[in-house]
């Protein structure tokens, strides 16, 4: 599991906006991370699992194992919904 | 992730911006130069060497958007003068646009051609708004000194069906007495969104001894009236209305808008100042960096004294919420008269309602 490529991070304000980079440009897809979305984002840049994603969650986060997991599960569902995933 | 429209987005982007004092939003006069002649502009057919002279460089302005970039610009407005003069527009607009900075453009609309539309299509704007200064060939004429109405519609036409984000904007003065509410009509007839920019009750920036273009406060009330029924049937009149009056012996600090806050503008001399409406900071991007003059325009907000009679005012919702109309002159700590007195007779008029008691009253957001 992989980001496709094409879209960057920019962190303005506080607020970490995924950006695509080519020229084709919706403005109608924005999206902004959170500060777990954005960890979770760095991560997806290289082939990755939801169960590598959980243990960095982890290892990041004060946060207890089903909740960590959880919160993988919907950022990939979302992900995969918006086409962000390769 | 959250499911949000692009507004919604935009907002929260420009609300947080806000909090954080980063200057988010620029707004660029690329050129004082316009092809119009409108009585109420203090530009009048501008287009000559000396003025051009005096006008930022491309590289100036590269400079400028890079910096503005690095301190947090993600929405910029690209105006002028009229900015599809300046030769280099589109190298201008890519440069910020090849950052992926959300570009507006203001303009006239005269000057958009197939080339611009297709231009356009291929690098989207976040939003293109035509300015219209009357509803036919004739009213335009009299109000730019040239025909330009038909070329302006079109290309609002041109750009709605290549489906860029295109609106009418409408700036009453007392020179459009006679269009105002026929351009209202035009838009609501043809499904161009329009928006009206403040009833101009504002000394110019560049020629601030300029008054002819203000309107009075009986035709604000009249057009106000007319615009309010175009979409709502007819306004019912309330006989009586409170006293405009403030609870405060004291003037607040700073501004409640986004001026200063989250947004800058740069002219095309090169000053920065919080809002085209306010003339104040005025540091020169020439001699310092978009970092270095946005504290100081922030320091010069900060400073800034609003009306004492504004705190607590039975009108603070209806009146307008921009900080530049309210005050008389700049830095007074007074709400100009003509402003409490215009928001009594919009209510008196039926044409605003004063909020229930109790009720929040929403915060000024930016005007950009």
């Amino acid at each position: 599991m992989k980001l496709k490529d094409g879209f960057l991070l920019r962190t303005v304000a506080g607020q970490t906006v995924v950006l695509p980079t080519g020229d084709e440009l919706d403005l109608n897809m924005m999206i902004t991370l959170n500060d777990t979305g954005k960890f979770l984002w760095e991560r997806l840049n290289e082939d990755t699992t939801e169960d590598a994603l959980v243990q960095a969650l982890l290892g990041e986060y004060d946060v207890d194992e089903a909740t960590a997991r959880i919160a993988v599960s919907n950022f990939v569902k979302k992900l995969s919904e918006n086409g962000f995933l390769a | 992730m959250e499911n949000q429209t692009y507004i919604q987005w935009k907002k929260s982007m420009v609300r947080a911006a806000k909090k954080m004092k980063t200057p988010i939003v620029g707004h660029y006069e690329l050129t004082a130069c316009c092809n119009l002649d409108c009585k109420m502009c203090f530009i009048h057919n501008a287009d000559s060497n000396a003025l051009r002279a005096r006008e930022l460089s491309t590289e100036t302005w590269k400079r400028i958007f890079d910096e503005a970039y690095d301190s947090g610009l993600f929405f910029a407005a690209l105006s002028g003068g009229e900015c599809l003069m300046r030769s280099d527009f589109e190298e201008l607009y890519l440069h910020l646009w090849k950052k992926r900075v959300r570009v507006g453009v203001l303009t006239n609309g005269t000057l958009i051609s197939d080339g611009h539309v297709e231009f356009f299509r291929k690098y989207p704007p976040d939003f293109v708004r035509v300015s219209l200064y009357g509803c036919s060939e004739e009213g335009y004429l009299q109000v730019t000194g040239h025909k330009g109405f038909e070329k302006a519609v079109s290309a609002i036409r041109k750009l709605r069906d290549a489906k860029i984000r295109v609106s009418v904007v409408v700036t009453p003065s007392s020179y459009m007495k006679d269009e105002y509410i026929g351009i209202r009509r035009y838009c609501i007839e043809n499904g161009f969104p329009c928006q009206s920019n403040n009833f101009l009750l504002l000394k110019n920036r560049e020629c601030p001894e300029k008054d002819d273009h203000f309107l009075s406060i009986d035709d604000i009330v009249e057009l106000s009236k007319a615009q309010y029924e175009l979409s709502n049937g007819p306004a019912i009149p309330v006989e009586i209305t409170p006293e405009p009056h403030g609870n405060s012996k004291v003037s607040p600090k700073g501004l409640t808008c986004n001026a200063g806050a989250g947004a800058a503008v740069v002219s095309w001399d090169g000053r920065m100042y919080p809002c085209v409406m306010l003339p104040i900071g005025d540091v020169s991007l020439l001699e310092m960096s978009y970092a270095e003059a946005w504290e100081k325009t922030k320091e010069a907000v900060g400073e800034m004294l609003l009306g004492m009679e504004c705190v607590g005012c039975p009108y603070d919702d209806v009146c307008p919420k921009c900080p530049a109309m309210r005050l008389t002159g700049l830095y007074t700590g007074h709400c100009k008269p003509e402003v409490c007195e215009l928001s009594r007779r919009l209510v008196a008029a039926g044409v605003k309602k004063l909020p229930d008691p109790g009720q929040a009253v929403p915060e000024a957001e930016s005007c950009d």
